[in-house]
């Protein structure tokens, strides 16, 4: 497969189903593994990266459904290239910054992202539909006998797979789920949610991770991982926070439609009349303003004539492939680009038919 | 390795050979133009300590006491210092956790039938990985090994 392929089409992981009213997004299970008698990629030479993609690239090629997979050096790709992955998380950042010797694979019809030489010798994500970390997790245990069936991990008892940050070494996995939250993030509540998740060992950082502010109202949360800690003691915990966050969320959307409805239909109304009416649209009024009609399908503000889940995958269709337009402008030379965002948005709503309801002003 | 900084029309130049970038947490110097352009503002941060601690000698640790020192300072096999995981909280190899168990697990430190059975598993285990370095014809890994094997304490005296 080509990057232009790989780019022109919607991210393998992107959600065909919605769970918990689209508040949660998707869940994401990383696995990471080592090679023993290797330096970690961050200590190592380009020689020695190359040796362990020489080693390791075989064996990923052998697993079924990884042969017709978008392989990629990170070399060969341009700034834009890593940049739109990047935006649709099919490179992590750490990854981007990555040269020689470092490989990103990208399976066609499976959930899963692999890179070679990140942080680690070996990483994997497993994308899941709304909150489904356990499916993940089993995804990423198979993957992780098949890589230790045919390589030499570094292990050790008393420690598990070894990483290169030691408080992260145990059985490799990591929980995150990504969060739509436009109710608590109106109502002021993320600095509050941020300081509370600090003391349950969750971190919580804005999804578009090129900016500090909440563009989109999309957020990453993240388990870290303890010391002593396996991913089965995390799941139920990390679990029940998430529940919690998206209990709150719910209840504030409640309030919000209760105390401040011709608030929320003003807001709702001024996104989708921008999306209607714009010429020229930036990245930020773009992915604010599909949100707020992401947040008013889900409260029954804007009803359309397709199914509720369809409607809210295409919306983040939308934004994920302006986004990656956005970062591929300037290698593919693209002069309008706030006009041609501003285009698709206007084609978007002409071709979804739809009318905003009345009753919940 | 050259960074320039300017701040304020102020300009401060390094140019750290790559072994001090390295020792300083600059892994990876070939990505530090990347780290740049997508990171401006935490690569700024980034130059700005390093700028201090070099001008200076002042570090965001100068207070606290000098953690206890590990039975080696570098590891034999990739040459990760035991400095550079205080400064990064990173590790360079899987050997390193054996190399700084100590600072790793200061616990382990007070445990006596550790220290009497540690030597001669290490031995072992040692002996096993250049053993496998040697089929593998990884002659240099090898040498290494051996080395380590070598400044054991002798479990048989």
């Amino acid at each position: 497969m080509k990057i232009n392929t790989l780019l022109s089409t919607p991210p393998n992981w992107a959600p065909d189903r919605n769970t918990t009213e689209g508040i949660v997004v998707g869940s994401i299970v990383r696995l990471v593994r080592n090679l023993a008698g290797f330096p970690f990629p961050g200590w190592s030479t380009a020689e020695k990266r190359a040796a362990v993609a020489a080693r390791v690239l075989p064996v990923i090629k052998s697993i079924q459904g990884f042969k017709t997979a978008f392989y990629a050096e990170l070399s060969q790709l341009s700034y834009g290239q890593r940049r739109a992955l990047l935006t649709r998380k099919q490179l992590t950042p750490c990854m981007a910054a990555r040269q020689d010797g470092c490989h990103v694979i990208i399976p066609p019809r499976r959930h899963t992202l692999l890179m070679v030489n990140e942080e680690e010798h070996i990483v994997a994500h497993s994308f899941q539909d709304g909150l489904n970390l356990e499916r993940g997790i089993k995804e990423m245990k198979q993957l992780a006998q098949q890589l230790e069936q045919n390589l030499e991990l570094a292990y050790a008892p008393q420690h598990g797979y070894l990483t290169s940050i030691p408080s992260e070494a145990g059985d490799g996995l990591q929980l995150y789920c990504l969060l739509h939250l436009p109710g608590l993030t109106c109502a002021n509540m993320m600095n509050q949610i941020t300081k509370a998740l600090e003391k349950l060992h969750v971190s919580i950082s804005p999804y578009f991770s090129d900016t500090q502010d909440d563009t989109g109202h999309l957020f990453v949360l993240f388990s870290i991982p303890g010391p002593e800690d396996s991913v089965n003691e995390m799941l139920d915990s990390f679990e029940n926070v998430v529940q919690h966050i998206v209990c709150r969320e719910q209840q504030v959307r409640r309030k919000l439609l209760a105390d401040s409805g011709q608030y929320l239909q003003d807001a709702i109304g001024r996104a989708y009349g921008l999306l209607t009416n714009c010429r020229r649209l930036s990245v930020k009024e773009l992915r604010d303003a599909i949100s707020l009609l992401r947040l008013g399908t889900l409260v029954g503000i804007i009803q359309w004539e397709e199914g509720e889940s369809d409607i809210l995958i295409a919306l983040n269709t939308l934004a994920l492939e302006q986004a990656c337009i956005t970062a591929m402008a300037e290698e593919n030379g693209e002069p309008n680009l706030f006009q041609q965002r501003a285009r698709a948005a206007r084609d978007f709503l002409n071709n979804h038919p739809h009318h905003f309801s009345e009753s919940n002003a | 390795m050259f960074l320039t900084q300017i701040v304020n029309g102020q300009v401060s130049e390094l140019a750290l050979c790559e072994s001090c970038a390295r020792a300083k947490g600059l892994f990876d110097p070939q990505s530090l133009t990347f780290a740049e352009k997508f990171f401006p503002e935490e690569f700024k941060q980034r130059v700005d300590k390093l700028v201090r601690e070099l001008a200076g000698g002042i570090t965001d640790t100068a207070d606290e006491p000098a953690p206890p020192m590990s039975m080696f300072n570098r590891c034999p096999v990739c040459g990760f210092g035991i400095e550079d995981y205080r400064n990064t909280g990173h590790l360079g190899c899987p050997d390193c956790y054996r190399v700084f168990a100590r600072e790793l697990d200061p616990a382990a430190e007070s445990e006596p039938e550790q220290d009497t059975e540690a030597p001669a598993l290490t031995r072992a285990r040692l002996q096993k990985e250049l053993q496998q370095a040697i089929e593998r014809e990884e002659y240099e890994r090898a040498a290494k090994l051996r080395d380590m094997i070598n400044t054991l304490p002798d479990t048989n005296a």
